[in-house]
């Protein structure tokens, strides 16, 4: 067999990744327009369809935040274009005030909004369950299972949008997000023609009146709604009628439950509903599913709302299964679906039912390891990092001032690990510099500093910026500007200059914005240029008496690395002179940095030079003088001239 | 003999040494073997130094969940010593675990907080896990090194781990999949450095266990 590549415009089949199978399956919808804010599991759709939107001709956007991507996407719906956004379940967070809109002007054309939920979680501020989102909203639902029935129904979820005129949402769990397997490709279907707005002041100017005579036929709608959840293509019931035990696998848990239940002891004591549209549940198919039976384990990531759900349907039907799941404490609480997890839950559900009398009590075998658990490996700031070198500034200021670090969302959140305990808060985007205003407000003494990356400041933090200017908070905003959104994988931010496709954009600098909002005191420092420098403009900015704005600016050495290895440029490198050198580790533990090794056996440390990347913060740090550059071709010329975001917008 | 079309295996690393490569191309092979294959991985934040892994899962006809159960690996690779102690919980008595001596040392020993494994205290982990002679301790970087690309590392681990276990895909399909997912300037590199792996270069000892 071959592998083709997923930018084919034909058949073949291809290995993909579930977020690429979604893409792909927008692409083979006809998807005009895709938009999205990056965050983990969800980033790899739009940067799957980013690179294929010039040879496919559609537009793709990484927008400023996840409710201004949703707008984005929605009036193209509204336009008669077939639109998708994309977030991760705090992202889907931010969409809820315009999608509590949208479902009562409807939409033109397909729109389809995918939530990856960091279920366990892998890397978020809180574990995420959108369903409760489309419970609200009563907006249809649909969970793939596989990475190919994450294709299939995106491409379904297209047509049940445009067939109802509603927006429909695909909920991807973090598990499904990001396994690859092979997807079968068909060709893309045409797009839709040119865009056209009819205009209807009733059905798109959402005022009070206008609302109110748009609720009956959204009302309407909803039954048509329960009936498709009936007929959903991805729903199926396997294994026996007379089986006592019957799971509903929800979305992706469906292959963890398969493989559970084919561990039983006689694995034809359980059917499987596997269920694929969690909102609105099948009701009568899942009645009929639970009929006769008198075990009914519901599996579901996250929260227990299908089970909440059934346990009610059940009761409205006369049904007197015992329903168990997440709810009841049979499922563990929280925690990723595994195999290992569902036959615990069956362990449970079974010794339930056994002291009702119910069944009989055959054995699960779990799988219990009894192997010592293994210390934690913390990530940390990459070798050369600006932010480390942001961090031992802002870490000198507070030790001598005293006070609060107020922290948010993206790669600079390492710096809350060992050895550099930099951060003191870290709640959601944007929040830095509104909490810091409210430390400041409530009286904690000291220097109030936030930080906050780029990509986030635009993102969520201007409004809090405004917000400090107008009370004259006396607060320190740092932003840690590294040019990029690195954390999710180098999307261009504001500041980049580039669109998603690569092309120039405006470079928006924060200090523009500063100014233009009202703030008096706005600095701008490289942060690996003089450690010195950088507590000073920390000193000046704390001596002002209102808000201020230090930009810490410098390129994200990770991308600095990769321009240099493509034109084969050699980075600078540091060495530690052994006979200077008191094995102190003042340098390990002030800058964090991973190339900084302490040889146990000498009591020194060295420097891993294939880690190195020739920042010089630890030459800047040692207070014995013993870091120094090693000879090289390019020797005295830090980071050797190389600018990937400049090389960027000029190829 | 009748090929064994099942395999699930664990491969393990620190983010940046190309976990998530190696599981592709094995992936890839199964595809291109006309298998299934499911792999299941974790990304986030193993950009930064963190620990990464992929669960890949091949399978004759029947598709399966995207985690192995614990306990059920055949085969763990690890590109870094720790943390194939980290995945070892994973592997099946007498599973196979082929693990590159390559040491990443977080920050926190080298300042002190935390402790990186002796050789030792590796091997006696690993022998709680599997067979000790199922352990297969390779110097990768080295032999990557010697053939002209140091980021070769993993293809020298799947060399090892195409001598050391029965897979269900020839040699050939495996080169050919290194072939779909190294950057076309290294491949030959690549292929050179599996083909050390699979002679058994830079194979080393850990010495003999003690057993109490």
């Amino acid at each position: 067999m071959q592998v083709a590549s997923l930018d084919s415009e034909g058949e073949g089949v291809a290995l993909a990744l579930g977020d690429e199978a979604v893409a792909r399956g927008a692409e083979e919808a006809g998807v005009d327009v895709a938009t999205a804010y990056p965050g983990t599991p969800s980033s790899e759709v739009l940067e799957t369809l980013a690179k294929h939107a010039k040879k496919f001709g559609f537009h793709v956007e990484w927008s400023t935040n996840e409710m201004v991507a949703f707008e984005v996407a929605y009036a193209a719906a509204l336009a008669g274009k077939r639109a998708m956004t994309v977030a991760k379940h705090l992202g889907t967070y931010w969409m809820v005030d315009p999608l509590m809109v949208s479902v009562l002007t409807g939409v033109n054309a397909g729109f389809v909004i995918v939530s990856a939920d960091d279920t366990h979680p892998y890397s978020s501020q809180n574990t995420g369950d959108t369903r409760y989102i489309t419970r609200m909203a009563r907006l249809p639902e649909v969970e793939p299972a596989t990475v190919q029935e994450a294709k299939d129904a995106t491409k379904w979820a297209f047509e049940l949008s445009e067939r109802i005129g509603l927006p429909v949402f695909l909920r991807l769990t973090h598990r499904l997000a990001h396994a690859r397997s092979a997807i079968t490709l068909s060709p893309l279907a045409p797009r839709k023609g040119p865009a056209t707005f009819k205009k209807n002041d009733d059905k798109y100017v959402m005022v009070a009146a206008n609302v109110r005579k748009r609720q009956p036929s959204f009302e309407a709608l909803q039954k048509q709604i329960a009936e498709i959840s009936g007929s959903c293509p991805f729903n199926r019931v396997e294994g026996d009628k007379e089986a006592p035990i019957g799971v509903v696998a929800c979305g992706g848990t469906y292959q963890f439950v398969k493989e559970a239940v084919s561990k039983l002891p006689d694995p034809n004591n359980a059917a499987i509903f596997k269920l694929a549209m969690t909102n609105p549940i099948p009701e009568s198919a899942l009645a009929d599913f639970i009929s006769g039976r008198k075990l009914v384990l519901v599996v579901e990531e996250v929260e227990p709302i299908v089970e909440t759900e059934i346990r009610a349907m059940a009761q409205s039907h006369g049904l007197n299964a015992i329903i168990l799941g997440r709810g009841t404490g049979t499922m563990p609480r929280y925690g990723e679906v595994t195999v290992d997890a569902v036959l615990k839950g069956m362990s449970n559900a079974l010794s339930v039912a056994a002291s009702k009398e119910l069944m009989s009590d055959p054995p699960v075998q779990v799988s219990a390891v009894k192997l010592a658990d293994v210390e934690n490996r913390y990530p940390y700031l990459c070798a050369g990092c600006p932010h480390a070198a942001s961090y031992l500034a802002i870490k000198r200021v507070i030790r001598k001032h005293g006070g609060v670090v107020a922290g948010d969302r993206g790669c600079y959140n390492q710096g809350v690990n060992p050895p550099l305990r930099a951060l003191d808060t870290c709640v959601s985007m944007g929040a830095s510099i509104s909490m810091a205003v409210g430390f400041e407000r409530a009286g904690v003494k000291g220097a109030i500093i936030a930080v906050i990356g780029d990509s986030t400041f635009f993102h969520a933090g201007i409004p809090a910026l405004i917000d400090a200017v107008m009370d004259n908070s006396h607060v320190v905003v740092a932003v840690l500007d590294n040019r990029w959104t690195a954390m999710t994988g180098h999307q261009p931010s504001p500041s980049t200059g580039l669109t998603a496709t690569g092309e120039v954009a405006p470079s928006i600098l924060v200090e523009d914005v500063a100014k233009a909002v009202g703030v008096k005191k706005v600095l701008t420092i490289d942060p690996l240029d003089d450690i010195k420098k950088s507590e000073a403009a920390l000193e000046e900015a704390l001596a002002y008496p209102g808000p201020s704005v230090v930009v810490f600016r410098h390129e994200c050495a990770l991308q600095i690395e990769r321009e240099a290895r493509r034109k084969g440029i050699e980075l600078p490198l540091y060495q530690v002179d052994p006979a200077k050198c008191t094995g102190c580790r003042l340098c390990v533990l002030e800058t964090g940095c991973p190339a900084l090794v302490f040889d146990y056996t000498s009591k020194k440390v060295v420097i891993n030079e294939d880690e190195c990347t020739g920042c010089g913060l630890c030459e800047q740090d040692c207070p014995f003088d013993a870091i120094h550059l090693k000879e090289r071709a390019n020797k005295g010329k830090r980071w050797g001239g190389v600018d990937r975001c400049a090389t960027a917008l000029t190829s | 003999m009748a090929i064994n079309k099942k395999l699930d295996m664990v491969v393990a690393g620190v983010g940046g040494q190309g976990t998530l490569m190696l599981s592709s191309v094995v992936a890839a092979a199964a595809v291109l073997a006309g298998l299934k294959v499911v792999a299941g991985e974790t990304h986030g934040q193993a950009q930064r130094g963190g620990t990464a892994s992929s669960h890949v899962r091949i399978r004759e006809a029947e598709e399966v969940s995207p985690l192995i159960p614990l306990g059920e690996a055949d085969v763990l690779v690890s590109l870094e010593f720790w943390e194939a102690m980290r995945y070892a919980k994973y592997l099946r008595k007498g599973g196979v675990a082929v693990v590159a001596t390559d040491k990443v040392i977080p920050v926190t020993a080298s300042a002190g907080l935390t402790k990186y494994p002796t050789s030792d205290q590796f091997r006696e982990y690993m022998a709680s896990a599997t067979d000790p002679e199922k352990v297969f301790t390779v110097e990768a970087s080295s032999v990557a090194r010697s053939v002209g690309e140091p980021r070769a590392t993993n293809s020298v681990l799947l060399g090892v781990l195409a001598r050391e276990v029965e897979l269900p895909f020839d040699v050939e399909t495996l080169k050919k999949a290194i072939s779909l997912y190294v950057p076309r300037r290294s491949v030959e590199a690549n292929v050179r450095a599996f083909e050390a792996g699979l002679r058994g270069e830079g194979e080393v000892s850990l010495g003999p266990l003690k057993v109490a």
